[in-house]
């Protein structure tokens, strides 16, 4: 009996897979040979040891239990389908929902609509009141005091508009900051991934050919242990 | 109703027979998925695909007297798939999971005996991601399934002489990492 022999009939019994006849021829041989012994009750604890992990295991429910559209009728394909129809009643319900909003928020705001001969005034709160005329030409300014005014508006504009830029240039500089800090962080989580990643498959190769190098190691103890079995024998 | 039976009407297009074959093998499918990645989720998409491949092709299905070994190989082959798509990462060594687990270490002591078995299962799931694909999968189909190796051999298409083979060689390296990380030696030494 060779080895794979051997392998082939020590996993038959081990599983009770055998013939009476040929267990029974088996069983001398296992007399006969205490290595072969003990590596079957080292094969049954580990066996034990894997029926340990017996617990039940539940599955989740499936999600695509039903067939797909192909091969269903064509009375059935003209219906609008669940997820159409979610879609439809989300678009209705979100137009009602504006639509009432508006309504509130008008109402809220007291918005007013007036229309006269001068034309149509909205405006929002309280009745709108009538405008005074000025009482007379008196009121006005004069061409002087209009430029000097002119010129303090010009002046203020400049400020605000001066005020406005300083404001914008500080704003873009703190974007540009913020994308150049998040471009660096997301780089080097990048790096860190990656390394991580590459040190993953160092140590997965080196444990497959660790396991190489075992079964290897093995199968020579293996094959000393059947050519000895077999000088024995003869 | 026997499966051949459920089978022709599966074939036939009756929906109904197919939620019943769905309901059927559910449980099993998943199971042998998750005990090859450990994972739920990864179970939950490969059982998944197998149903969805199952309807697509149950009509190349020539003898549905096959159909266990059938919808059996469809799973071995998405599950063998998804490690070749995930460049095989998923299979984490169990020296990492070691590192992470502290209840491993020889003088944490459990508080009960139903945890330490869980953590036992848990280990024992991760043992096994260790293992060749193929050993695993005998390992899988034998010891949980509680398949024939005629049965094994029919689905992975391999003589039942590479079937025990694959079975014997996967016991021992099994049997070593578990030794190595000096788990439950009254087990392996005294069964």
């Amino acid at each position: 009996m060779d080895k794979n022999d051997l392998q082939s009939k020590l996993m038959d019994y081990l599983y009770d897979e055998m013939d009476p006849d040929e267990r029974q021829r088996f069983e001398k041989t296992l007399r006969d040979n205490p290595d072969l012994k003990q590596e079957l009750s080292e094969m049954r604890a580990t066996r034990n040891l894997l029926q340990e992990d017996s617990d039940e295991i539940t599955p989740k429910k499936l999600l695509l239990i039903q067939p797909d559209s192909d091969k269903s009728s064509s009375d059935e394909s003209d219906k609008p389908s669940g997820s159409a129809k979610i879609f439809a009643l989300k678009t209705f319900a979100a137009v009602a929902a504006a639509i009432l909003v508006t309504f509130a928020l008008l109402s809220f705001a007291n918005l007013q609509v007036t229309h006269s001969d001068r034309g149509t005034l909205i405006s929002f709160g309280s009745d709108p009141q009538p405008v005074e005329e000025p009482a007379s030409t008196e009121a006005f300014i004069t061409e002087d005091e209009f430029y000097a005014m002119m010129g303090e508006l010009q002046e203020q504009n400049n400020e605000v508009m001066a005020a406005a830029l300083d404001q914008s240039r500080r704003e873009h500089q703190q974007q540009m900051e913020n994308v150049i800090q998040t471009l660096t962080a997301y780089y080097d989580q990048r790096r860190q991934q990656d390394l991580i990643l590459v040190s993953e498959g160092l140590a997965q190769l080196e444990e497959e050919t660790y396991y190489r190098y075992l079964q290897t190691e093995e199968a020579l103890e293996d094959l000393i242990f059947a050519l000895n079995l077999q000088q024995n024998a003869e | 109703m026997n499966e051949p039976l459920l089978i022709k009407q599966v074939q036939n297009g009756d929906r109904a027979a197919y939620t019943r074959l769905v309901e059927k093998w559910h449980s099993k499918i998943y199971r042998f998925a998750f005990r090859f990645f450990a994972d739920e989720d990864e179970a939950h998409d490969i059982t998944q695909k197998t149903f969805i491949k199952t309807y697509q092709s149950v009509n190349t299905l020539e003898n549905p007297e096959k159909f266990s070994s059938w919808i059996y190989r469809i799973a071995n082959n998405l599950c063998l798939d998804e490690l070749k798509r995930a460049g095989r990462r998923k299979s984490t060594s169990l020296e990492a999971y070691m590192e992470q687990s502290a209840v491993l270490e020889g003088d944490v002591a459990l508080p009960d005996a139903d945890l330490q078995n869980k953590e036992l299962g848990h280990i024992l799931q991760k043992a096994l991601l260790t293992l060749p694909d193929e050993q695993r999968t005998v390992i899988i189909l034998k010891e949980y399934e509680g398949l024939k190796f005629r049965e094994i051999a029919d689905i992975l298409e391999e003589p039942e002489s590479t079937v025990k083979s694959r079975l014997y060689y996967g016991l021992k390296s099994t049997k070593r990492v578990l030794k190595n990380w000096n788990i439950k030696h009254e087990y392996l030494n005294n069964g």
